[in-house]
């Protein structure tokens, strides 16, 4: 039987999946703002918490992905993962790189203990209503963080270069892109978990899917009652070794001829490689001797006719090293797991208690906050810690620029999840993009009149920093930049004016914050709200209008 | 300089280009100083009010590379009246094209932004449908610094190089109320082609503009007075304010221009925009409107 079109087919879809989620990554306006949805559809973990908040049929890509892993395994591991791919592309590099060799992967150790640990704990901790585990496993957000944080600088860069080369010739190309640096310690962890990720793939190939990611050890848990597995026909292998040696997962072990179908990322290297052409997906449920346990009693009563190639050999058992030592090992291991899950779930969850101000400068007068302020549409701090994995699509989508990841900023629950920064921009007030892009449903879709009278924030006017008031000049910038006139301008003396926030009108977008010249501290600064309120939306008597019947000169 | 020589230069051109436009089509020999059209769309009142002034061709010639300057300060649509219109833009784009223009580029160095600003204004899409280009003005580097001799407060400022390169500057404010300098219309909407803004905001804003009025006059300046702001300027709060005015007012110079469109906007004396009075006195333009050539148009 010849499978080798799979691979094909496989590294094509994986390309096209990788070059789509980095390209809303790294230059969201690229794409129309609609595509991101339908390219994000299937990503597991966005789509699993998505639709725990809506049940909506825009979320239920991961189903569709339990479905076809249900089917063909971790189908999903190789092609939909652009963190897979990101580790297949390593690997391909450091082959390049590095001395030829002939074995290039060695079966590895399955770990079961690590990943069902790490499943179990990152599990755990969201249903105690901590996404940390989530937020520092989860491939698709830790994907997000490299293409959003890492690399968006760089492909800023290179596209501004390239936009100056065609300047230089007089000609105005693409528009340059802009990138606001984000607090630099919020780029620590991402760069860590990269070159962890680069050493892991380069060495050990798909170790990290089979060992730290949560969605790795849940898809391989089901893949074992995949209906068809990639299996070695014993009749027809002639243990050359191909497949084990190319096998990046490590699941295949020649001495009892078994693919551990579990850790099998469907990558079909093995397939493509194989010279007798015999391994390859077959059904899993024709076995006799044992059938799957996916095999329902009536379909068990078919008398099939056997095909070439019948792999004889019942799949691997649920454990496959059943051997005295490790099963004690494993339970030591599984035991520290459960005391490290119960360890940090007594963390302090997201408790809006945990956020602090971000913003402290040791003055007479600080912009001091009590409270971050949240995206529109994230409803309260404390439901937004629960859904965020700070996969930054927000960050790298928003174009005002004011969403930026933080560090500490919710507590360590909310690790690098994002906020409203009003030194690098200001919540447009005709834009409500993050809602409808967010991939986890952390920041609900808003439709716009909706969002521009959702209070994120209160802005609070600092008169002892005010220009107008330390130096008697006319000033009013925040007034000009206030979207809802909620600051705008009262007689103060001398023929000047001051501002003055009316709180029911200010959405907290931050635009009088961002435009307040005053430094080192602002003389208006936006406090954030634990949870949103509503705004006034601004109504103003209609204006007497007349027709123009003649000019006035 | 050689600026001023080749603006000198520029000049004698247009002056000699306006004569040959005048003999060749036979017109009176004297064109209006100020054109002001009423009771129209954006488009049309365009085609009727540059008639007017001598047609086109009078600014723009064969081969040569134009700049559009509309506000396009805010992330607002249309219809709130904080841009120039969209309409009026590709209309203004579209006459240039069929002069001859080599290229006509379009920016604003916007306030909120830029690219929100661009698209939501719709300006954008009517620049790609008129066949302009969109060039962006929010990034330092695409300024220079030049000297203003006669300015008072503002002797030197950094500048759009697309004010500098193209032959052919074409103003297009929108008329509406301002927080901070009374009213924003062709004067005030040329900080829109400076980098330091800020400098203006902090050493007497109505000098400033002003300072910057005796620079360059612009060689045309179209008021888009279509939907006019009359309150909650610059960027406005809500379409309630907004005045659907159906008017445009075109001329060469922008003080005049200024001047005619305060009055619209329903001062009783230009001069109460501080800026006005001081670009007249300085003499960068006129604002004595009663001793100038207007024709009124109503369409």
């Amino acid at each position: 039987m010849n499978q080798t079109w799979l691979k094909k087919i496989r590294v094509a879809t994986a390309l096209a999946f990788l070059a789509l989620t980095t390209l809303l990554f790294v230059d969201f306006e690229r794409l129309d703002e609609s595509y991101a949805p339908a390219v994000l559809y299937l990503q597991f973990v966005p789509s699993l918490l998505n639709f725990t908040q809506t049940l909506a049929l825009a979320a239920t890509g991961f189903i569709v992905v339990l479905v076809v892993t249900l089917l063909f395994g971790r189908v999903y591991c190789s092609t939909v993962c652009p963190l897979g791919t990101l580790q297949d592309i390593v690997i391909r590099v450091a082959d390049k790189v590095r001395k030829p060799r002939k074995v290039k992967f060695k079966p590895q150790k399955p770990y079961s203990w690590l990943r069902y640990g790490v499943l179990a704990l990152t599990v755990g901790l969201f249903l105690s209503g901590s996404v940390l585990a989530l937020s520092l496993l989860d491939p698709f957000s830790n994907f997000g963080r490299i293409a959003g944080d890492l690399l968006r600088p760089m492909y800023v860069a290179a596209h501004n270069g390239y936009g100056r080369l065609l300047e230089s010739f007089g000609i105005y190309g693409p528009f340059p892109l802009h990138w606001k640096a984000p607090p630099l310690a919020t780029l620590v962890l991402p760069a860590l978990f990269l070159l962890g990720l680069i050493g892991l793939s380069a060495f050990k190939g798909r170790m990290f899917c089979n060992t730290l990611c949560p969605v790795g050890a849940l898809l391989g848990l089901i893949s074992r009652f995949a209906m068809f597995k990639i299996q070695v026909p014993r009749d027809a292998c002639t243990i050359c070794a191909q497949c084990s040696i190319h096998c990046k997962a490590g699941c295949i072990r020649l001495k009892t001829q078994e693919v551990d179908f579990s850790r099998c990322v469907a990558c079909f290297n093995c397939i493509s490689v194989c010279e007798a052409r015999g391994i390859g997906y077959a059904r899993s449920w024709r076995i006799k001797r044992q059938p799957s346990p996916s095999v329902s009693p009536g379909e068990q009563g078919v008398a099939l006719p056997k095909p070439v190639g019948l792999v004889k050999r019942h799949p691997s058992p649920p454990n496959p090293h059943p051997s005295k030592d490790k099963g004690v090992s494993r339970r030591t291991v599984l035991r520290a797991g459960a005391a490290a899950l119960v360890g940090l779930a007594g963390l302090p969850g997201s408790v809006p208690t945990e956020a602090k101000p971000s913003n402290r400068l040791p003055s007479k007068i600080v912009n001091s906050r009590t409270w971050p302020v949240t995206p529109p549409g994230a409803g309260a701090i404390a439901r937004f810690n629960e859904l965020c994995t700070a996969c930054h699509l927000c960050v790298s989508a928003c174009p005002n620029d004011v969403l930026q990841p933080t560090l500490l900023d919710y507590g360590l629950s909310g690790l690098l999840q994002p906020r409203l920064d009003f030194t690098t921009g200001y919540c447009g007030y005709e834009c409500n993009r993050c809602g409808q892009i967010c991939p986890t449903g952390a920041i609900r879709p808003v439709e716009l009149a909706a969002k521009q009278t959702i209070q994120l924030g209160v802005a609070r006017f600092i008169r002892e920093n005010c220009i107008v008031h330390t130096d008697h000049t006319a000033c009013g910038a925040c007034d000009e930049y206030c979207p809802t006139k909620a600051v705008h301008m009262v007689p103060y003396r001398d023929g000047l004016t001051i501002p003055h926030v009316r709180p029911g009108l200010c959405v907290g977008c931050g635009a009088c914050e961002y435009a307040c010249p005053v430094r080192p501290y602002r003389a208006i600064v936006v406090d954030g709200l634990s949870v949103h309120r509503q705004a006034r939306r601004p109504v103003a008597k209609p204006l007497e209008q007349e027709a123009l019947d003649a000019f006035p000169f | 300089m050689q600026r001023r020589t080749l603006l000198k230069a520029l000049g004698a051109g247009l002056a000699l280009g306006g004569q040959a436009g005048r003999l060749a089509v036979g017109e009176t020999a004297v064109l209006p100083d100020l054109v002001a059209v009423r009771n129209g769309e954006p488009d049309a009142l365009f085609d009727r009010g540059i008639e007017a002034l001598g047609g086109i061709g009078r600014f723009v010639k064969k081969g040569q590379t134009v700049v559009v300057k509309p506000n396009i300060g805010w992330n607002v649509p249309p219809e709130r009246a904080a841009n120039t219109n969209p309409r009026l833009v590709r209309r203004i784009i579209e006459h240039c094209l069929q002069a001859g223009a080599r290229q006509v580029h379009v920016f604003d160095h916007t306030v909120d932004a830029w690219r929100s600003c661009y698209r939501t204004s719709g300006i954008e899409q009517a620049v790609r449908d008129a066949g302009g280009r969109m060039a962006p003005g929010n990034q330092e580097r695409y300024f220079q610094t030049i000297a203003i001799p006669a300015g008072r407060r503002l002797r030197e400022t950094k500048e759009h190089e697309l004010i500098l390169q193209s032959d052919v500057l074409i103003n297009v404010p929108v008329l509406k109320s301002h927080g901070g300098a009374r009213l924003t219309i062709a004067m005030k909407n040329l900080m829109g082609v400076v980098w330091d803004r800020g400098y203006w905001h902090l050493n007497d804003l109505h000098q400033c503009i002003a300072d910057f009025a005796t620079y360059r006059q612009p060689d045309l300046t179209v008021v888009d007075a279509y939907n006019v702001m009359l309150r909650h300027g610059p960027r406005g709060v809500s379409e309630a304010d907004v005045v659907n005015m159906r008017a445009q007012l075109l001329a060469v110079d922008q003080v005049a221009a200024d001047a005619a469109a305060a009055r619209l906007f329903g001062l009783e004396d230009s001069a109460e925009v501080g800026y006005i009075g001081i670009a007249h006195e300085m003499g960068a333009g006129r604002m004595d409107l009663e001793n100038l050539r207007i024709q009124r148009i109503a369409l």
